[in-house]
């Protein structure tokens, strides 16, 4: 089983390869801006995923916060 | 990884680029090499930004741009662990180290409700959120948080004062500066108060008598008085020096107190009896019936 930081590597290795054929068909220009545009996102989305195995998510992260624990709604003037 | 290693690492990167690049002009190396240093950089890039507050990049090696009240509510931080990341990163500048030395100390000055929302806030919830999450309305915690501010770097700018001018435990009132700053402290009712009671030595029924108030008044004054000045001062002065030169001071204070445009009847009438009791010695007016 692949660590983290391999999977990131890896996710990056095809991010590189996807970014290369990508210039490579716009030099050709072989493909419709449709199909460039739909390769530009799966690349994108690629990059993401490398970025969030990366290492960058290490770090303790809480969703709302510590401070937001044990708090309660004041009364307002809705309330009857 | 820091902010320092991941610099060096973009300038590695930077480097090795360049040289593949010069490779690729002469006909040799290899494409790939090149695609993946770009995607390397990208994510270096990537990590470099999410360790600097969004909408604010942080000016590296102590410019002095950073103040202490951006702390509190100037950034727009979404995120705490990046905020708390991205404090530890600019520590370098020691105007941002003593602050954030400070702060806890300032936190504790906050009323629990002042508190509570600039954590929130620092936790990265929008005013709207905290306001929808506490129950109050929007500008209840915009006008919180510019008040806790407020008096966080008020606090904050009295403290490094008095550091300066106390001695070990001990503040010299002599000093002008000293005056002012303890003076800056209290209300004009309450420097009046603690006027009487510790430079004049008056007890508390003497100016209840004098100033024809309340025992309790005076006591309740005083006392809050003193834990106004303890809670401003967390504790750095223990004794105060040359009481007896606070007197002009106060004077002028409720002398600007009862011109017109800042008409208050009452600090006039304390005006009033001050100025007597300076002329005249406050035994004479003991002596008389109360004023008022």
């Amino acid at each position: 089983m692949s660590t983290m930081k391999e999977m990131a590597h890896e996710y990056k290795v095809a991010a590189a390869k996807l970014a290369m054929s990508i210039e490579r068909h716009k030099k050709a220009g072989d493909l419709t801006p449709e199909e460039l545009k739909s390769l530009y996102r799966a690349l994108c989305d690629i990059r993401a995923v490398a970025h969030l195995l990366s290492g960058y998510y290490d770090v303790p992260r809480q969703d709302g916060g510590l401070t937001l624990q044990g708090l309660t709604a004041r009364r307002t003037r809705d309330d009857k | 990884m820091t902010s320092e290693e991941l610099r060096e690492r973009k300038r590695e990167l930077m480097a090795r680029k360049k040289y593949e690049l010069e490779l690729q002009g002469q006909g040799k190396g290899d494409p790939f090499v090149l695609f993946m240093l770009n995607e390397e950089l990208l994510d270096v890039h990537a990590q470099l930004r999410a360790l600097a507050p969004p909408g604010k990049t942080p000016k590296f090696g102590g410019s002095g741009r950073t103040h202490h009240a951006d702390f509190t509510a100037q950034f727009n931080i979404s995120d705490r662990q990046q905020f708390l990341d991205w404090t530890r990163q600019v520590s370098k500048s020691t105007s941002i180290d003593t602050m954030a030395e400070l702060l806890p100390s300032v936190m504790d000055s906050l009323t629990k409700r002042q508190r509570e929302i600039i954590l929130l806030y620092a936790d990265g919830l929008s005013m709207r959120k905290i306001a929808h999450r506490i129950g109050v309305d929007v500008s209840t915690i915009s006008r919180t948080i510019s008040r806790s501010a407020k008096k966080a770097s008020r606090i904050l700018v009295l403290r490094r004062g008095v550091e300066k001018l106390s001695d070990r435990g001990c503040l010299d009132l002599s000093d002008a500066e000293a005056r002012r700053l303890l003076l800056s402290i209290l209300s004009p009712h309450q420097t009046v108060y603690f006027y009487l009671r510790f430079v004049t030595r008056l007890t508390i029924q003497q100016i209840g008598s004098l100033l024809g108030v309340n025992q309790s008044t005076v006591s309740r004054t005083v006392n809050r008085a003193l834990k106004r000045i303890n809670h401003t001062l967390g504790g750095a002065v223990d004794r105060l020096e040359n009481v007896g030169s606070l007197g002009a001071d106060v004077l002028s204070i409720c002398r600007v107190c009862t011109k017109p445009c800042n008409q208050s009847p009452k600090i006039g009438l304390m005006y009033e009896i001050l100025s007597k009791v300076s002329a005249k010695g406050y035994q004479f007016f003991l002596s008389e019936e109360p004023k008022c």
